[in-house]
């Protein structure tokens, strides 16, 4: 396969990008910079990230137990009723990939 | 106590991530560069990439990934520091038109506890933009789940049981997020698959996994739908897997060096760039077939070698074959991919280079052409990449053509030809003549202008309106105009004996005799007295200002030194400016730069007062003084590349330019400039002609900007570099990579021609395959280079043996012996052992081209540094810190060694101190003991620093860098009580420079003589791994609680991006410890105080307290704030 095969129809967001460029002059060495950005303006953060918390081996241990609360007699009817109710939500599977596994 | 400013000279330069998306507009395409703790965000246009913004982050970027959520229209980044802040950024243009970086969401994702991955930080988000994916710690993996609703995001850890992960992506077309990864275990490396439920946090199932793949694979590319599946990519070979089925190839081109980056070409992802970690070019193809059920699956893959490019750190294609190459060993460049091949076989071109000096490993400060001013020589780059940089604060000229011609007085560039937008004539005023110069192509000829007096001093000359010409002599205004036939005449004239000083524009001549001020109107041949006006002193300088009829008039007296400024017509006095002092004006110009009115006057002892002019009322405000040389100044405006600015002619001749509406000052390479102007002649466009003593140089300047950077290439790579005035030499130990002739065996063959193959001598070994390495294909050669000071050829080149490693270069003289050395240590590496157990020290001396050996001294172990130290060589050993004496005999003789070091990896001497810096037990402070021949340990830091870099500021205080990216000043207290109080160092600073510095060297960049007011002293320049150069100066208490103050209230003005506390980014910060930052001020965030806007000027200002100079207390003023800190952005 020629190399033509690999560089035909290099995608094209505007195709008039890039055609003004002249490098008659030889290689261009860029020195313009761009002005710097200095924000003075107290623009709020729509979203702040937050770290869970919860030390992983005890919210696993939580998950478990809430399992095993949700499969216990005492709650089996409870959440029989629920789960009767709500079809359509699947039943919580045991994760593979526990560290206890 | 001691106290520290410290201020970056030179921005990192080295490319450490780039993305292509719709950033600033949904139909934008831009180009976004981060270099380290920047972001610079581009356009592409038809004309190439125009710069937009630059952002500063108050953390170095880890990870830069784009997304965009469904609904959203134009793409957001994701960035990641390596202290683990997390950050959403947007670009929008602001209500003004001015973009603005609008910080969508932000926090910290740091766990208190988890060992950080080896490997480095990872960061994915997944296609549909559901979820943020990052590996940080071995054995976790946490997901940042993107809830638009929220306003928390809430990060969880999940437990990954893989713990050596070499790259993860997320897949394309999956209904949960799926993670794919290589991983390694004790058996091999693998690659897995994990679907991940967003509800529950966790790990749900495994959906497919390929055990054993290729030992070092380490790329996985995600193929986007409909294919899906992950293409791995290994040393030798590249495999397609989509959990079905696989296709592999092991393409011969791809063998030779391992695949580092990529980016994909197409948004259906048949077609990926690979760059490789020589600098090589691929393409790969994912060839299609169709299936029975009509949907498409991969055949094969092929591989295209395209060309050769910078080392890639990352890439990305723009648009129509157009691809930026980010790198961080040297020049980034934007390439052009094309069909057609070039002579030299390549399918890559360059069209534009990026200049980078990043790594620097070492530099040296010397004043090359002893003007009082400092340059930098650095080795920068590395393999084919590698180079000298000279360094230099200022503006160069490029030398275009010089004629002999002694005792200029003025000149003016004229044109002649009729309709002629260039310069074709050069008028040259001597005392008691004038001369004519015509411009023919290149050619230059004396002639005659017809009207034109020849036998007199010309004190202006210029093409004004109506297509004339006006020449003024101590005579009177003349004005020649063109006849019919098109030939030149005397046209008019004005008389007016003892002209001394004259200003002119297109249609007015202001000239003055004595006291007395002449306002002449240029009409069609005709000049007329419009005004005249008798000033309290005698004219010494005068300037028009723009406004035509109505311009404003600069005028400078004598005897009482003052300024005035008078309005046209009637020459109406509008106000008056007395300079302190006795020296008269001798130069006058107003000028408008940045859209900014200013009146400049130089004095006659070289020093210069600037004003800003008011253009209604002619009021002079923000009065300044610089000093810009010892002579008397002439000032004269020029365009160049569209933008006007000032060349101030004197013994130090200075460009004078507006940046960020501040006037900045910068030097030019010329020895003396006593007149110039403006020429832009055919063969010359956009040119300066420029008079000195003898001469008159026509040149170009260099685009305006601070800090000159001039390369030469080496191709490979420098290691150190060493200043020899005896021998007007360089010495710089290099290293190159050769190939071992895989047929002959034994041979080892220079992959390039580089500049210790090409040097016009050499010596040394020959090159051969090394005893004890193993057999390895690439076989490092080490060479020490003697290059010429003025022309940087490589006059010779030495060679090492094959696994000795050269790794300190110094230049000395040495006891009574009155040659200059180059001192070279050595070490020789056994592959085998973890530390050099030999090694060797070698003295040359270059002399009448030759390079001659004086001396050997074997020595046991690595030779990490040679100092110059009392007349004898000072060697830091492996653990050791030895002194060597230079005997009669020509022989280095150990004289006296300190044990107590880890590593001693650098060495610092003053006096008779020595200050040493470990691999991991900070610093320690030695002396020598000149009557007993010993040393002795006075103090040391017993902190657990890791040493990149030292410096002693003085005799007392020192500096170190480490490698967690801070600085730190030890001092040593003398005055302690006990011994045990003495020999400990204590902080007296520390701080987050947030770069690795690999090299200290006291000197500064600018002449400390002239401009810097700033009381700063004992500078320091630190070279980074990032191509940064810093200065790190001592400040004065009171100065530094001042701007500590003035540091306090910026960090409230000035909002960071990415909401990143100020005071988090500075703080002293290693794996062991975080402490707040303290004696240190830092200088980036100070200047930025120039560039706000007046009203947060003021705001900042507000209640600050400044020293009126007689101990009394006052309110600062934001013109008081604006000098000192101008002042300080003046020392570098």
């Amino acid at each position: 396969m020629s190399v033509i095969e690999f560089l035909k129809d290099l995608p094209s967001y505007d195709e008039h990008n890039f055609t003004l460029f002249n490098t008659d002059h030889g290689i261009r060495n860029c020195s313009k910079r761009p002005s710097i950005y200095l924000p003075t303006k107290d623009i709020p953060s729509e979203q702040i990230i937050v770290t869970e918390k919860t030390n992983i081996l005890l919210r696993y241990l939580h998950q478990q137990w809430e399992k095993k609360n949700n499969t216990s007699p005492k709650k089996r009817d409870q959440s029989h009723i629920e789960q009767n109710g709500d079809d359509s939500r699947p039943r919580k599977r045991p994760c593979l990939t526990s560290p206890f596994h | 106590m001691a106290y520290h400013y410290v201020v970056t000279a030179q921005k990192p330069t080295a490319v450490t991530a780039c993305i292509t998306g719709n950033f600033t507009s949904p139909t934008d395409l831009n180009l976004l560069v981060a270099k380290v703790s920047r972001l610079e965000m581009y356009l592409v246009t038809p004309e190439g990439l125009r710069p937009m913004k630059e952002v500063g982050l108050y953390g170095r970027v880890a990870k830069m990934k784009l997304f965009r959520p469904p609904y959203e229209k134009q793409d957001l980044v994701f960035i990641l520091t390596a202290r683990y802040n997390a950050m959403i950024l947007e670009w929008r243009t602001g209500a003004n038109g001015e973009l603005e970086v609008v910080t969508r969401a932000h926090g910290n994702v740091a766990d208190r506890i988890g060992k950080p991955s080896e490997n480095g930080i990872l960061a994915v988000i997944d296609p549909q933009a559901r979820v943020i994916g990052l590996r940080l710690y071995d054995g976790l993996f946490k997901i940042i789940p993107l809830d638009k609703d929220s306003t928390e995001l809430k990060a969880a850890s999940l437990r990954l049981d893989e713990l050596n992960v070499y790259d993860l992506e997320f897949l394309h077309g999956c209904s949960n997020p799926t993670l794919i990864l290589i991983h390694q275990d004790l058996n091999g490396r693998h690659i897995k698959t994990h679907e991940i439920n967003l509800r529950d946090k966790e790990f749900i199932k495994i959906p497919w996994k390929q055990d054993n793949v290729e030992t070092e694979a380490s790329v996985l590319i995600p193929v986007p739908s409909p294919l899906g599946g992950a293409i791995v990519i290994g040393q030798e070979s590249i495999v397609y897997h989509d959990g079905q089925s696989y296709v592999a190839v092991a393409p011969p081109q791809i063998k030779l060096t391992p695949i580092h980056c990529y980016c994909r070409v197409d948004g259906r992802g048949l077609r990926y760039l690979m760059g490789d970690i020589a600098g090589r070019l691929f393409m790969l193809l994912l060839e299609l077939q169709e299936k029975m059920d009509g949907t498409q699956t991969v055949k094969d893959l092929k591989v295209e070698f395209l060309g050769d490019i910078p080392i890639p750190e990352c890439m990305t294609y723009l648009d129509n074959g157009v691809v930026f190459i980010g790198s961080r060993l040297g020049d980034s460049a934007l390439v052009r991919l094309s069909a057609t091949r070039d002579e030299a076989s390549q399918y890559v071109q360059p069209m534009e280079t990026f200049t980078s000096l990043a790594p620097i490993l070492d530099m040296c400060v010397v004043d090359l052409e002893r003007q009082g001013q400092n340059q930098l020589i650095t080795c920068s780059g590395a393999f084919k990449m590698g180079s000298l940089r000279i360094i230099r604060n200022g503006i160069g000229i490029q030398e275009q053509a010089l004629i002999d011609l002694p005792g200029i007085k003025g000149m003016w560039a004229l044109t002649l030809a009729p309709d002629s937008n260039y310069h074709d004539t050069l008028v040259l005023a001597f005392v008691g003549q004038t001369r004519v110069l015509t411009l023919n192509g290149e050619e230059v000829e004396e002639t005659d202008i017809r009207g034109f007096v020849s036998d007199r001093q010309t004190f202006f000359t210029g093409n004004v309106c109506h297509d004339q010409l006006i020449q003024v002599t101590d005579e009177g205004v003349r004005l020649i105009a063109r006849g019919a036939d098109g030939s030149w005449a005397p046209a008019a004239s004005w008389a007016l004996s003892g002209v001394s000083v004259v200003a002119c524009s297109e249609t007015r001549v202001v000239a003055a005799a004595g006291p007395r001020l002449y306002l002449v109107a240029v009409g069609e041949r005709a000049l007329t007295l419009i005004a005249e006006v008798c000033m309290e002193e005698e004219v010494a300088c005068l300037d028009l200002g723009p406004g035509g009829d109505t311009a404003l008039l600069g005028v400078g007296l004598w005897n009482d030194i003052s300024l005035r400024v008078l309005r046209l017509p009637d020459l109406r006095p509008l106000h008056t400016e007395r300079l302190c002092g006795e020296i008269i004006p001798r130069s006058l110009l107003i000028c408008v730069l940045e859209g900014v009115c200013y009146l400049l006057c130089a004095l006659g002892d070289g020093s210069m007062f600037y004003f800003t002019m008011d253009q209604d009322t002619g009021v002079l405000t923000n009065k300044k003084k610089v000093t810009l040389g010892t002579q008397p100044t002439v000032l004269r405006s020029f365009r160049s590349l569209s933008t006007t600015n000032i060349f101030a002619c004197s013994d130090r001749p200075t460009v004078i330019f507006s940046s960020n509406h501040k006037l900045v000052f910068s030097n030019v390479n010329l020895k003396e400039v006593t007149h110039m102007c403006s020429l832009n002649a055919q063969a010359y466009p956009d040119s300066l002609a420029l008079a000195t003593v003898n001469t008159v140089t026509i040149g170009t300047i260099d685009e305006i900007q601070k800090l000159h950077i001039r390369t030469v290439h080496l191709g490979e790579s420098p290691r150190r570099i060493a200043y020899q005035e005896a021998s007007q030499t360089f010495g710089v130990v290099t290293m190159r990579v050769d190939k071992l002739d895989v047929s002959g065996g034994s041979s080892a063959l220079a992959v390039r021609s580089s500049a210790s193959t090409s040097a016009a001598s050499t010596s040394g070994a020959a090159p051969a395959s090394s005893k004890h390495a193993p057999p390895a294909a690439d076989l490092e050669v080490h060479n020490l280079l003697v290059i010429d000071q003025h022309t940087f050829e490589v006059l010779h080149a030495h060679q090492l043996q094959a696994s000795e490693f050269a790794m300190a270069l110094v230049s000395c003289r040495l006891a009574d012996d009155p040659n200059h050395y180059y001192a070279l240590g050595t070490a020789i590496i056994n592959p085998e052992e973890s530390e050099p157990k030999q090694g060797r020290i070698l003295l040359f001396h270059w002399s009448e081209g030759k390079l001659t050996p004086v001396a050997e001294k074997e020595i046991k172990g690595g030779c990490y540094t040679l100092v110059e130290f009392n007349g004898k060589l000072l060697a830091s050993i492996n653990s050791t810190v030895r002194l060597f004496e230079w005997t009669s005999e020509k022989e280095l003789r150990l004289e006296c060694s300190h044990f107590n070091n880890i590593v001693a990896l650098y060495l610092k001497v003053k006096g008779d101190f020595i200050l040493v810096g470990d691999l991991m037990r900070s610093l320690s402070l030695l002396q020598y003991k000149q009557m007993e021949g010993s040393f002795e340990e006075i103090a040391r830091d017993y902190s657990p620093n890791w040493m990149t870099a030292v410096e002693i500021l003085d005799d007392d205080t020192f500096l170190g860098a480490e490698n967690s990216f801070n600085l730190f000043v030890c001092q040593k207290d003398s005055a302690a009580t006990t011994d045990e109080e003495r020999q400990q160092m204590g902080y007296m600073g520390q701080f987050h420079i947030g770069d690795m510095v690999n090299v200290m060297r006291r000197g500064a960049l600018v002449a400390q003589l002239a401009d810097t007011a700033a009381p700063v002293a004992r500078p320091v320049l630190l070279a980074t791994v990032t191509g940064a150069i810093c200065l790190v100066v001592q400040l004065t208490q009171e100065l530094f609680d001042f701007l500590h103050q003035l540091e306090e209230r910026l960090t409230h003005s000035i909002k960071s991006v990415g909401k990143i506390p100020h005071s988090f980014w500075r703080s002293f910060n290693t794996d062991v410890k975080t402490e707040p930052a303290e004696g240190f001020i830092d200088g980036d965030l100070i200047e930025s105080f120039l560039d706000l806007s007046r009203e947060m000027q003021q705001e900042t200002v507000q209640g600050l307290q400044i020293d009126d100079g007689e101990g009394m207390k006052r309110d600062a003023t934001v013109e008081d704030l604006a000098k000192i800190v101008e002042d300080l952005t003046r020392i570098h």
